[in-house]
């Protein structure tokens, strides 16, 4: 990375310049939420903003969605490849969406811009956001059965919004032309113009401070630090192998095609070697995801293994030593394999490979995360009466780990995404909600429980109206128990028909139509459980039956608990000796328990 | 009658003491005072602290009460065992939350537990629509055999929010009603009584805090309110809001949650009165603590407020004084963190106790303060007007041991210093250049016992030339609250488009507003004629979710309906062009949440400066590090009470108080106001402005 000695550089200017930059990007963040027209940016913050380097390393990010964050650096570098430093110029913006070359699906789209001092190219800024709309098969994006890129939307490969400061009316225009939703596109991706530009001058006002060349060396010092850091922390840890991966329902268009994902880590002294050695080929459906996003992933993961509270830098993006499989495959996919379902694979990686470290470092990580959901109803035919989109990934469980019940109402692993509330969807669209609460059923028991799932069921008002849902993971859950914890269990979808009717669906929904009355019931996955759930304090478990959390049944049965009504309503006592005599049973049973397995 | 009184008196509680200032309205001197709290007996010391003081409560005009009883009983969670009562299929709301989170790479992340459990958070069949119209009418049987359950369970508060209730509150009235009947002496909180803003966990949560606080509250500010007319005090108690204005005890017993915010409010209110009586309109106020640095905003002479904030990882609704607060002050420690390879200063700091290493009392860590010995910012023998002696050489120790032996220790004060002033600068910039507004048109207003250490430095840093030190700038916070105005604030969230169509709707829907606000006021004695009425309306571009408040001219609202068509979309345009830099004039615009405050003006207090008749002359020198020049040998100190009215101080030289140093750097220079205020001018030559 560099070789700045420690004694060379100025730690108070590095502290300065450091928070300078990480300022720019809390900046750049709060521009792009307050000034963006979609929601799934101004409410659920499906974005990430950088502060990169003229060679595209990262020196900033702020909250987001750490996988934006983790991918920008690559998407600048292939800009930088494809135009060449000589072709990149003061004033000029680019966009860039395409899978191949950013590794996130194709709504995902970067806009960035290279930020020039004193003539000279020092730094570029920018963000990536998803978009209402790209065009393609499916409106919103997230298309489920696609089996080429083509179908998926509008591809861009680093083209010039702005040129030398000049609006590239063309290419708007393009955009505009090929958008469902242009009014919301062009707002959202003026806001990402705002986003850079802002960036943009706070670097600008960095380096009229300290010039240029200092700024670039006091970064380059900081990003070697904090990888001496981390590989100190890595070393910490005892060598070994982790092996984990998970295997998909189906590709989205082959119900024969079940393909799965490997991954094993080794650590040894201060390295980690990331294999995907071993992971099925390249997918006919659109679970596929671009090498770059899978490499942000492992990085996100190590990052929360490793120093989970402070900002990312380049170090952070490129600890992992990552070894891919000779051919294409659902991890490096090439043109034109369908992408844009990706999101499963990345959060599966994630949650498999943090819980897998459960192994070497039990007090830094947590069992199994929910895999990801979206729901979808909306109304874009061309005689819909008022066309509308409602599409919002849904909140899930999270693990558990010592001493914690797991969180719940948590947005897959990482990231500062917050739901729409009631209260504003049912004004904005033509939906009403039913109910929003958890899905308690769906926590894996353990000693400490796994959080719950969500249940929210929006009612269809208008006539014209469809649904998609997007969901993965449900016949071999992500969300794994630890140390005799259970496993959560994964999402699944109720529609309620106006003639009362209940249909249970755990797979995948294509843009099916739905009538006026019909309710779309979500109930998304819970976490995994730590530890056995014959462990759990009896008294807990007494006031989780009081809660309803946990059924009297599932207190006999799974916790071990005896209870008896107590004297207030609603409440329970601990039938002590009981307790004791189920318990004495239940070791019996654990010594043959079920362990997850999914046949990797 | 008694004879006429001429005092106003603030008491502010905190976590552990109680502050009073005493203030003779008739030539503006003020007596300071403490005592100790501790929250089992905090009654009985406020009192004794009050008989201390030289004059009877019966002689007092005013009393002004700043409390923290309601953030203490929410941060610590020891309020009332508390119920919730919700739309049916809601019940969860409460802790499912938004989800989101600035910690975004941390696996173990919990959210706040919800204050109230599961099986005390009860449902209710009833359903209102977005536009208010009733889907689902109450069940009243049904709430009934509720409110049974929760007899049974004894709880203490009940809380009641209900989906759209901002929209149409029949069905809140109707059960908070029901509860009030059934349930004698049980705090009962209904969102639409605190709150008509939309988003429902965030109005559940802001209604479940005051619930939860408000049995604990009332009872003490009952006990209080006793007490002191025992003793004498014949009006009223005016309690600290959130927003800076005051309310009185009726209404804070009701309200606690609007309390909240309070502690840091007196400084910023007056700043405000400081920006009315200097004619000065653009002020950055900046508290400067041990341990916190807590920046505010007076921006075309009014409080920068904000809708909605944080405690403790809870969100609360409501008009509360827009403030940032960064980890930097005397305390905080310097340390050289290995995952930047670089000087850090704060957020952590070593408090009161063991303080900083040249405090002496054992503290071995570096401080800012430390730093500030080794400079000569702060003179060992003249601490706190030499009430204290620091250790210098504990100081350097400290420094070189922690931050590197083979450093120059005067770079590493010096550095530690400059980040300190750094992250301070940094919040100031939050404030102002993140919202598209040049600090260099600001003033700098600096007060708390570093006020004066830190002023001009961080000025310098913004492009700031003017900086304002109030007289005794360490009980300043305490003098604002004296400046208080008695505040009611309306609110009502629905969404109207800006045109001819819905303008008179909207002009009505601000009338009903302003009727509500000033009639709560005219409750509490004050004459209809002596209210201010001031409006805002929360704007955004049609398809747009974020909104920007933008002030309602009352002209545009008087007539006919064209003059709001004609300037609200404008005036918001431009708003949003300052802030984010785009924004088209002709676009349709949609108010979503309408704003009202009706204030009822207290006489603002005089304040006299002192003034010596003399030109001051230097009480010492001493040798001082600025970063500009390096090591100056014989800088001057001042008494600042020595100062006559015509000194024109130039800077490098020292203004000491017993509560605060002011450091005048070089290119700087300090004289007082008519007020007594001391103020630092910086003057830029040519060379300097075009670099900047």
């Amino acid at each position: 990375m560099n070789q700045h000695s420690r004694e060379s550089v100025d730690i108070v200017k590095a502290e300065i310049t450091r928070n300078a930059l990480q300022s720019a990007a809390v900046e750049m963040n709060t521009t792009l939420v307050r000034s963006a027209y979609n929601p799934l940016i101004f409410d659920v913050k499906d974005f990430g903003v950088g502060v990169m380097s003229a060679d595209g390393d990262l020196w900033a990010d702020a909250p987001g969605l750490p996988v934006f964050t983790g991918v920008l650096p690559a998407s600048v570098k292939s800009g930088l490849a494809k135009w060449g430093p000589d072709g990149i110029h003061d004033g000029d913006v680019f966009v860039v969406n395409s899978p191949y070359l950013n590794g996130t699906h194709i709504s995902d789209t970067a806009v960035y811009m290279p930020v020039f001092h004193g003539g000279r190219l020092v730094a570029f800024t920018g963000s990536m956001a998803h978009w209402a709309d790209v065009g393609g098969m499916s409106p919103g994006g997230w298309t489920v059965n696609s089996t080429e890129i083509y179908q998926e939307g509008i591809a861009f490969t680093h083209q010039r919004l702005l040129r030398r400061g000049e609006v590239n009316e063309d290419v708007f225009d393009l955009i505009a032309e090929n958008m469902r939703v242009p009014h919301t596109v062009m707002g959202d991706l003026w806001a990402q113009i705002a986003t850079a530009r802002t960036g943009a001058e706070r670097v600008q006002q960095l380096c009229d401070r300290y010039g240029a060349d200092e700024v670039e060396a006091l970064m380059a010092h900081v990003i070697a630090s904090t990888e001496r850091a981390l590989r100190r922390e890595v070393a910490a840890m005892p060598d070994g192998v982790l092996e984990t991966g998970f295997r998909f329902d189906f590709s989205g268009v082959d119900r024969e095609e079940v393909p799965l994902v490997r991954i094993r880590t080794t650590i040894s002294g201060d390295r980690v070697e990331v294999s995907f050695e071993g992971t099925s080929k390249q997918s006919s459906g659109p679970i596929n995801a671009g090498e770059q996003a899978v490499r942000a992933t492992v990085a996100e993961a190590l990052k929360g293994v490793l120093d989970p509270l402070g900002t990312a830098n380049q170090a952070h993006l490129e600890l992992a030593d990552i070894i891919w499989p000779s051919t294409p495959s659902l991890v490096n996919p090439v043109k034109p394999a369908p992408c844009d379902s990706y999101g499963y694979l990345m959060t599966g990686v994630i949650e498999t490979m943090q819980q897998s470290f459960a192994e070497v470092a039990p007090d830094r990580v947590r069992a199994g995360g929910y895999q990801m959901v979206s729901t979808y109803v909306m109304s874009t035919r061309g005689d819909a009466e008022d066309a509308y989109v409602f599409a919002e990934p849904v909140q899930g469980g999270h693990g558990a780990f010592p001493g914690h019940d797991g969180a719940c109402m948590m947005f897959v692993t990482d990231g500062d995404c917050s739901n729409t509330p009631v209260e504003v969807l049912e004004l904005r669209f033509p939906v009403r909600c039913d109910a929003f609460a958890l899905e308690t059923a769906h926590s894996g028991a353990g000693e400490f429980r796994g959080g719950a799932g969500v249940r929210r069921d929006l009612r269809v008002l208008q006539t014209g109206s469809m649904t998609k849902t997007a969901s993965e993971s449900t016949v071999d859950p992500i969300a794994l128990g630890v140390r005799g914890g259970l496993t959560g269990a994964p999402t699944h979808v109720e529609l309620v028909h106006p003639d009362g009717t209940l249909e249970r669906v755990s797979e995948r929904i294509v843009d099916r139509p739905v009538a006026v009355g019909t309710v779309v019931r979500q109930r998304t996955g819970g976490g995994g459980g730590f530890g056995a759930p014959a462990a759990r304090d009896p008294q807990r478990v007494a006031c989780d039956v009081r809660d309803e959390r946990v059924t009297l049944e599932q207190a006999r049965d799974l916790y071990r608990v005896a209870l008896v009504p107590g004297t207030l309503p609603g409440t329970w006592d601990v039938d002590a000796e009981a307790t004791a005599e189920l318990r004495a049973s239940a070791r019996v049973h654990s010594a043959s328990a079920r362990e997850r397995s999914t046949g990797i | 009658m008694s004879a006429p009184a001429h005092h106003r008196l603030a008491v502010d509680v905190g976590g552990t003491f109680i502050d009073y200032i005493l203030l003779d309205e008739r030539d503006g001197s003020v007596v300071i005072d403490k005592q100790p709290a501790t929250a089992s007996a905090l009654a009985d010391e406020f009192v004794r602290g009050l008989q201390r003081l030289p004059v009877a409560p019966s002689e007092l005009s005013m009393f002004i009460h700043g409390t923290t009883v309601a953030l203490n009983t929410l941060v610590q969670e020891r309020g009332a065992k508390t119920a919730l009562l919700t739309t049916a299929g809601f019940r969860d709301v409460l802790e499912l939350g938004r989800a989101g989170r600035p910690a975004i790479y941390d696996l173990r992340y919990q959210p706040a537990e919800p204050l109230v459990p599961r099986y005390l958070r009860r449902e209710v069949t009833e359903r209102t629509a977005p536009d208010g119209s009733v889907l689902i009418p109450l069940d009243l049987d049904a709430v009934r055999t509720e409110v049974e359950f929760l007899a049974a369970h004894g709880v203490e508060a009940v809380a009641i929010c209900f989906l759209h209730s901002y929209a149409n509150p029949a069905h809140e009235a109707a059960v908070a009603e029901l509860v009030r009947t059934m349930l004698p002496g049980v705090s009962v909180s209904a969102s639409s009584e605190l709150v008509r803003e939309w988003r429902e966990y965030e109005r559940t949560a802001t209604t479940v805090a005051n619930a939860y606080t408000q049995p604990l509250f009332s009872r003490y500010a009952a006990t209080i309110d006793a007490r002191v007319s025992e003793l004498g005090y014949e009006h009223g108690i005016a309690f600290m809001r959130s927003n800076g204005g005051v309310m009185t005890i009726a209404a804070a017993g009701g309200r606690p949650v609007e309390t909240l915010g309070s502690g840091p409010a007196g400084g910023v209110i007056g700043a405000h009165a400081l920006s009315q009586r200097t004619g000065i309109r653009n002020i950055v106020c900046a508290d400067v603590g041990g341990t916190t640095y807590d920046v505010a905003l007076i921006q075309d002479g009014e409080i920068v407020e904000r809708s909605h904030t944080d405690i403790a990882g809870r969100p609360v609704m409501g008009s509360v004084i827009d403030i940032v607060s960064v980890g930097a002050g005397g305390g905080s420690i310097a340390s050289i963190d290995p995952t930047s390879g670089s000087l850090r200063v704060g957020p952590e700091s070593v408090g009161a106790s063991p303080g900083p290493a040249a405090f002496g009392l054992g503290g071995e860590l570096p401080t800012v303060t430390d730093a500030q010995v080794v400079l000569g910012l702060l003179d060992p023998d003249r601490f706190l007007g030499g009430r204290m002696k620091l250790d210098r050489e504990r100081a350097e120790t400290a420094l070189s041991k922690h931050l590197g032996e083979h450093r120059d220790l005067t770079h590493l004060a010096g550095g530690v210093m400059a980040i300190a002033q750094a992250n301070m600068a940094n919040a100031i910039r939050i404030m102002t250049t993140q919202r598209g507004l040049d600090p260099r048109g600001f003033a700098m207003l600096s007060f708390g016992g570093g006020g004066g250490l830190f002023a001009a430095g961080v000025a310098e840093e913004l492009g700031i030339t003017s900086v304002l030190v109030p007289q005794a700038a360490a009980g300043f916070s305490a003098w604002g609250m004296l400046t208080a105005d008695y505040r009611e604030d309306a609110t009502l969230t629905r969404v109207y488009d800006v045109d001819a169509t819905s303008a008179p709707d909207l002009r009505d829907a601000f009338a009903g507003l302003a009727e509500q606000a000033r009639a709560s006021l005219v409750a509490y004695g004050f004459a209809p004629d002596a209210l201010q009425t001031a409006f805002s309306a929360d704007v955004r571009f049609r398809g747009q979710d974020h909104t920007i408040t933008t002030p309602v001219e009352p002209s545009w609202l008087d007539g006919g309906a064209a003059d709001l068509v004609a300037h609200l979309p404008g005036a918001f345009a431009a708003r949003h062009r300052q802030r984010y830099g785009h924004g088209e004039d002709g676009a349709a615009v949609q108010v979503v949440t309408l704003r009202c405050r009706a204030i009822a003006p207290v006489t603002s207090p005089r304040t006299v400066g002192v003034f010596a008749d003399t030109p001051a002359q230097p009480v010492a020198h001493r040798r001082i590090w600025f970063p500009a020049t390096g090591w100056v040998e014989q800088v001057p100190v001042y008494e600042r009470e020595q100062m006559s009215a015509d000194d024109v101080l130039a800077g490098p030289c020292v203004l000491d108080e017993w509560t605060t140093t002011v450091i005048v750097p070089p290119g700087w220079t300090a004289a007082l106001d008519e007020h007594g205020t001391a103020v630092l001018t910086h003057k830029q030559d040519d060379d300097e402005k075009a670099g900047a």
